[in-house]
């Protein structure tokens, strides 16, 4: 794989390779800056603008994208109070303080270098991580595949945010909605209800920019007004402290760098959750714990190293496996599909140079917003004073425009609506989208594995094979690790009250 | 005590939703009804019981289990809400409902039409009317708005839709 070192970077560095990825970064840095939408977004926005593309292009351009809204949510956490992702919440504590401060520039610095720094790490863990990877896909077969996408689901399910009950709900959900259409293994069409359109299947595309971009825009607009109410504070001094500051808390800066590689390698785990375990950490490790939350540097250094470096960890399934280390990982790995690569266990053996690809490029999107959003950080943040009437309203317009040019059919347009109504209850209501969306990616999969595994092996060959067989016990012990944990506290409550 | 809210229909539909692709998948072969009908079923009982918590309030006792939170849960309102909440809630579906309305009238428009016509067209009714900006805002927006798609799709990306 390291033949392709060079050739790879040099291919990245050159025209007009170089121009997707700083015109992907700019989005993703956009993005990232206007709460309420971040990587999925834009992701599912940009996917189908991607398809006249050359695919090595298509994913410098998605994954220029990804990379960047981190850093463009933690300006917004920052310079106005309200974190631009979910990744950038726990930025907000000390951040801001450091804003009314009057050190600004001290803490954009802080999250630039530590962003930028944090990417790297992860990059490096993957690219380690990576050749050792293709030795285990050689002992994968039928029933490890399947039993890893029951693993990955269960997985999503468990370790999600709100209701395991619901997160499990829309998994199976998402799996249901991937029956639909032709089936390649009986060759029966399932669940068309006389439609032509539905023989395709529910399409990937329209369904993601319907839960991701459609939901938010529509709840932006029922929001009338800015999305931020803070006033921008433009002055940035100090900008080279922030930068300092990293390397002088760089233990701190290297133990919240693999806190969010490993959460990134769970699969379904996203950057909301490193961003704060990295920040509990940084508390619970100082010895002057009660300086957080008060303008605090590592306050910023930490959650920002850990958004960053997560990145490099979700590729690590998406690409060894073929499971989609977070959502946007499922985008991404809803666009290699479309541009004929396939992820999983055939890419590292025939398209090693795509895995190089994506990790400089995630590398590099990283370097240029962070270079872009030191110097212009102030004016960027103003976007965030725009009215939502008119924000939300362009967001819908691209993002079903989007969903119409997949094939110019307005079926496709239809399933975005549909599938944005859906995200909007499924919000509301606390099912999780991301269990939905990675089921929907990973059902073909698991049901082709699971026919193959019958057919050459019997029902049998899910157990006799000692990965198959382990990776089942997992699942089973994660689904019900819940039920033991509560079990082992109602007999510790019982021995206490005693 | 049985109590229908926004929670409740959400999850009833679901349930509908369920019924149906279950009965279907009794159509096809065995083979090809296998997995859909094992997982079908499956999130059929699962929603139903959600539904029955989310709809007689002591079910949600009996049935604790439905509470279990994921492991990196921070902050969850899972709670059925409370009557101020539910009117609010009942005003917020009416805005998306509203919505939503205006994007199936832009679709039909899109349909009978091109996207040149249909972007800028839906842009300055839908700012003016349920956005209630100015009609020079709105216009704005909308003339902006309809110049960069054609830039970034007829010259750019030479689609054709």
């Amino acid at each position: 794989m390291l033949e392709y070192a060079l050739p790879a970077l040099y291919e990245l560095l050159s025209w007009p390779s170089i121009l997707f990825l700083i015109l992907g970064s700019l989005l993703g840095l956009l993005f990232g800056i206007l709460p309420g939408l971040g990587g999925p977004q834009v992701l599912a926005l940009l996917l189908p603008v991607t398809f006249t593309m050359q695919p090595s292009h298509a994913i410098v351009l998605l994954i220029g994208a990804a990379g960047a809204t981190a850093f463009g949510g933690s300006i917004t956490a920052i310079l106005l109070n309200t974190p631009g992702t979910p990744q950038n919440a726990a930025t907000v504590f000390d951040g801001f303080q450091l804003t009314k401060q009057g050190k600004a520039g001290q803490a954009i610095g802080a999250a630039a270098a530590s962003s930028v720094m944090g990417a790297v790490f992860g990059a490096i863990i993957l690219t380690l991580i990576l050749p050792i990877g293709r030795y285990i896909v050689l002992a994968f077969s039928y029933p490890e595949y399947f039993m890893m996408a029951v693993m990955g689901l269960a997985m999503i399910a468990v370790l999600s945010q709100g209701s395991l009950w619901k997160a499990i709900i829309a998994g199976g959900f998402g799996l249901m909605l991937s029956f639909v259409g032709f089936d390649p293994v009986t060759g029966s069409v399932r669940y068309s209800f006389g439609m032509d359109y539905l023989w395709d299947g529910i399409k990937l595309v329209p369904a993601l920019i319907g839960l991701f971009a459609i939901t938010e825009a529509v709840s932006l607009f029922s929001n009338k007004g800015s999305i931020a109410s803070e006033k921008v504070n433009t002055s940035l001094k100090g900008v080279f402290q922030g930068i300092s500051s990293v390397f002088k808390h760089f233990g701190l800066f290297l133990r919240s760098s693999v806190i969010g590689t490993i959460i990134g390698i769970i699969p379904g785990v996203g950057g909301a959750v490193a961003n704060f375990v990295a920040y509990g950490h940084a508390v619970s490790s100082s010895k002057n714990p009660e300086n957080f939350g008060k303008g605090d540097i590592r306050g910023v250094i930490a959650p920002e190293a850990s958004n960053n470096a997560k990145d490099g960890g979700a590729l690590v399934p998406t690409l060894i496996f073929g499971i989609p280390g977070s959502l946007e990982m499922a985008v991404l790995l809803g666009a290699l599909i479309l541009h004929g690569i396939q992820p999983g266990p055939r890419l590292m053996l025939d398209n090693a140079e795509i895995a190089l690809t994506l990790i400089y490029a995630l590398v590099l999107s990283n370097i240029v917003v962070g270079i872009v959003g030191v110097v212009a950080a102030g004016s960027l943040a103003r976007l965030t004073m725009v009215k939502t009437t008119f924000i939300a309203p362009m967001i819908m317009m691209l993002a079903l425009i989007g969903a119409y040019a997949t094939d110019g059919m307005i079926g496709d347009v239809i399933i975005a609506l549909i599938f944005g109504l859906l995200g909007y209850g499924m919000v509301r209501y606390g099912f999780s989208r991301v269990a939905l969306v990675i089921a929907l990616v990973l059902g073909e999969m698991m049901q082709q594995s699971f026919h193959q595994t019958l057919d050459l092996m019997g029902p049998s060959g899910f157990f006799l094979r000692p990965i198959s067989l382990a990776l089942f016990l997992i699942t089973v012990f994660m689904l019900l690790l819940p039920l033991i944990k509560k079990w082992r506290k109602g007999n510790y409550d019982e021995n206490v009250g005693t | 005590m049985m109590k229908m809210s926004g929670r409740s229909i959400f999850s009833l539909v679901i349930v509908i939703f369920m019924i149906i692709l279950v009965i279907n998948s009794f159509e096809y072969n065995s083979k090809a009804r296998l997995i859909p009908l094992g997982v079908g079923f499956l999130v059929l009982v699962m929603t139903f019981l959600q539904f029955l918590t989310d709809t007689i309030p002591s079910m949600g006792r009996r049935f604790s289990f439905l509470r279990e939170k994921g492991m990196f849960t921070q902050q969850v309102n899972d709670q059925p809400n409370s009557e101020s909440e539910s009117q609010e809630s009942e005003v917020r579906w009416s805005q998306i409902i509203k919505t939503f309305i205006w994007l199936i009238g832009f679709t039909v428009l899109l349909h009978f039409t091109t996207y040149l016509f249909a972007v800028p067209i839906f842009l300055f009714l839908f700012i003016w009317l349920a956005g209630k900006e100015k009609i020079i805002s709105a216009l704005s927006v909308a003339f902006g708005m309809g110049v960069s798609m054609y830039v970034l799709f007829e010259l750019l990306l030479g689609a054709r839709f």
